[in-house]
């Protein structure tokens, strides 16, 4: 069997898809987490307000609303956490390449786990305080320091290591597995501290991005690649661009392109 | 676009199973083993296959606007195909069976990939065959090499990429976009911001609806016997009818007072410091900064309560209302990341799935940035397609189109009348364009 394409440019979609068996998961995950948060909103009026509207502890609903909203979120995180604990124990995570196919034991636990997990960021990730969601990466078992922004993008949710103040651009997707054809690949992704990740940049499994590297916008990384440290990598795949040692003087220029003619003029001021 | 807004409710539901229901309720040829609820996909004029798995993010169109023209074409997905994250079909396009379009590649319109082949690239080319009967053992070999496990030299490489060691604050010139927020985190004023505008939002709608549930629903609905005379009572009827009717009202209701908040609180945040439009220096601890992340924070609630929820269209008032950007008339925002601040649209423009026009990158790594702070400025009837971005100070001029896949560079000026594609954007000749639309005129 010959491969007449460098695999370093492989296909790649990320997620595997959930099967249908596994929806069952999110029906009992919903209603629990939904459970204790309802029965405090219908036990609001009888208990708080003592059966009438014009009650002085009417002023106490914004906070409350908040605290069902945290109910909400927490239960989900710990149930699911409770779920994955298990499962972990009945198979443990390894890294690898697997046939997609739930006969193949470790990517059944994988679409498990994956069901699991995304119902969790799904609504971790919504909260309207959006640095929150970096405790449910905490709980779930990935290092994430409270600084980095990690709300905008896509995230996988395991075998990643995030250093500190990690910036993730818009709509950027960090993926920890990837379908290669009939397989799935599962690998480690170590991001170093400072990195930047641009928006809709796409950093591949195995990736290892050195402290203070950039990866540009709509950049993309291959499987296994090594960024290193203090470089800006642009591309697809992710070629160097420049060193970021030596940029320290550059000035930011303002020049506005126009590009019907190619010019180059000053720009000043605003735009309204 | 009645079909619409049940895939939007859908898609943000958090239950991707139920979009595979759905497109098979709505009459899209599709299996119920498809994986396509990652991406965003059209719900007319497609054909799926089975077992076809779309990517995160990627956009499957059956239609396009180009200039004032819709263009449907019929897009046909065969068997097995794999659709890679961050990519776009367009229109017409047919995809064979077991082939594979990679990540962040578009394909033009009525492109014809072959069954079997990989493609990559914008627009998408072929690189090559995928073997269906490849070994596991080969691919073990490529990407877990034994030498992984064994070599020292090379772990002691990772570490070092890996490491600690302090490093000098650096500056650079690449554009990466990015919410700013970071190193101070300042719970203390987001956390009473977000308890005036989610709880204080919900006090003013809550009040009819404890008095609406409690004081005529229950007693007249529900702690009677439920038997079917109650039903076919004629007030139960009305009160049935009604009840969707008032809760619809009230998460109205709801909205308002989170844009009336939001609007309230940036006039306070105004008042104390101006926002400004400039290059703004990343130094933690001053005030304009501050207050650029202040603003940011405070309008991303408002957005995401408009933009995600069951009424996306309000958004257009809502920013309009809240003062933060100027949109025109008949100006039409799909799934995206909305800008905050200073965006000021004409009349009837478009801007597409995923598409991004943002005010803000950052400039830099850790230690010296630059925030570029700009406004993004559309003129009328134009037309941003799926994926295009708009990076801060671009101008774009009427009737302008910018096709898929494709964005300005900051600073940016665009003419009238014209076609644009590329990164960074570039004018195109009629020639260019007809070999994108796949050999179609647009006078016909």
């Amino acid at each position: 069997m010959k491969i007449n394409y460098n695999l370093n440019e492989v296909p790649i979609t990320t997620s595997a898809p959930i099967a249908k068996r596994f929806s069952i998961i999110y029906i009992f995950l919903i209603f629990i987490s939904l459970f204790p948060t309802l029965y405090l909103l219908f036990t609001f009026y009888g208990n708080v307000l003592r059966n009438t509207i014009f009650n002085i502890m009417i002023i106490r609903l914004p906070i409350d609303i908040l605290a069902w909203y945290f109910c909400f979120l927490f239960t989900a995180l710990g149930t699911g956490k409770f779920l994955l604990i298990i499962l972990e124990l009945i198979h443990k995570p390894r890294e690898g390449i697997f046939k997609i196919d739930l006969k193949d034991k470790d990517y059944f636990y994988f679409c498990f786990r994956a069901t699991i997990k995304k119902f969790i960021f799904y609504v971790w990730v919504t909260f309207p305080i959006p640095w929150i969601s970096n405790l449910a990466f905490r709980v779930c078992g990935m290092k994430a320091d409270f600084k980095s922004t990690l709300f905008d993008g896509w995230l996988d949710t395991e075998f990643i290591e995030f250093g500190k103040n990690i910036m993730v651009g818009q709509g950027a997707l960090i993926l920890s597995n990837i379908i290669i054809g009939d397989y799935m690949l599962l690998k480690k992704v170590k991001i170093g501290d400072h990195c930047v990740i641009g928006g809709y940049a796409v950093v591949s499994p195995g990736t290892i991005m050195g402290k203070g590297s950039v990866l540009g916008v709509w950049a993309m990384t291959s499987i296994g690649q090594r960024v290193e440290r203090n470089w800006t990598y642009l591309g697809y795949p992710a070629r160097k661009f420049k060193n970021n040692t030596e940029m320290r003087k550059v000035n930011i220029q303002r020049v506005r392109r126009i590009v019907d003619t190619g010019e180059r003029v000053e720009f000043k001021g605003s735009i309204d | 676009m009645v079909k619409k807004w049940p895939v939007w409710i859908t898609h943000n539901f958090p239950m991707p199973y139920l979009d595979n229901i759905l497109f098979k309720v709505l009459g899209v040829k599709t299996n119920l083993k498809n994986c396509m609820y990652e991406g965003w996909i059209d719900c007319e004029f497609i054909e799926f296959g089975k077992n076809i798995m779309v990517g995160v993010g990627s956009v499957v169109m059956g239609a396009v606007i180009i200039d004032d023209h819709l263009i449907i074409q019929k897009t046909i997905i065969e068997d097995k195909v794999i659709i890679g994250a961050h990519s776009l079909v367009a229109p017409g396009t047919k995809i064979g069976k077991g082939a594979i379009l990679t990540a962040i590649s578009s394909t033009h319109l009525n492109q014809v990939l072959e069954p079997g082949c990989v493609y990559k690239g914008i627009p998408a080319q072929r690189i090559g065959n995928y073997d269906v009967n490849e070994k596991i053992e080969n691919y073990k070999e490529i990407f877990f090499p034994e030498s992984d496990n064994l070599d020292i030299s090379q772990k002691v490489q990772v570490d070092d990429v890996l490491s600690e060691e302090k490093n000098n604050p650096q500056q650079m010139n690449i554009q990466t976009e990015d919410d700013g927020k970071q190193v101070k985190v300042k719970f203390h004023i987001y956390i009473p911001v977000i308890i005036l505008n989610v709880g204080g939002s919900f006090l003013i709608p809550a009040i009819p609806f404890f008095i609406y549930f409690y004081e005529i629903l229950i007693p007249y609905l529900f702690s009677t016997p439920i038997t079917w005379t109650n039903f076919v009572n004629l007030f139960s009827q009305f009160l049935l009818l009604i009840t969707p009717l008032v809760f619809m009202g009230l998460y109205l209701l709801h909205l308002f007072f989170i844009a009336l908040f939001t609007k309230l609180l940036y006039k306070w945040t105004e008042k104390l410091q101006p926002s400004k439009q400039g290059i703004l220096d990343r130094d933690f601890g001053s005030k304009e900064l501050n207050f650029y992340h202040h603003r940011s924070f405070l309008l991303k609630y408002p957005i995401l309560a408009f933009s995600k929820g069951p009424f996306p269209w309000l958004i257009n008032w809502a920013l309009n209302f809240i003062g933060v950007n100027k949109i025109g008339k008949g100006t039409t925002f799909e799934d995206q990341f909305i800008t905050k601040e200073f965006l000021t649209t004409g009349e009837n423009c478009y801007f597409g799935q995923f598409c991004y026009l943002t005010n803000h990158l950052v400039d830099g790594v850790f230690g010296e940035e630059n925030i570029t702070f700009f406004g993004v400025k559309v003129g009328n009837n134009s037309i941003l397609s799926a994926y295009c971005g708009g990076f801060p100070g671009t101008e774009i001029g009427e009737n302008s189109t910018i096709l898929p896949m494709s964005a300005t560079v900051k600073l940016d000026k665009l003419g009238d009348n014209n076609f644009y594609a590329g990164f960074p954007l570039k004018g195109i000749s009629k020639e260019k364009l007809k070999e994108y639309l796949g050999g179609m005129d647009l006078e016909d």
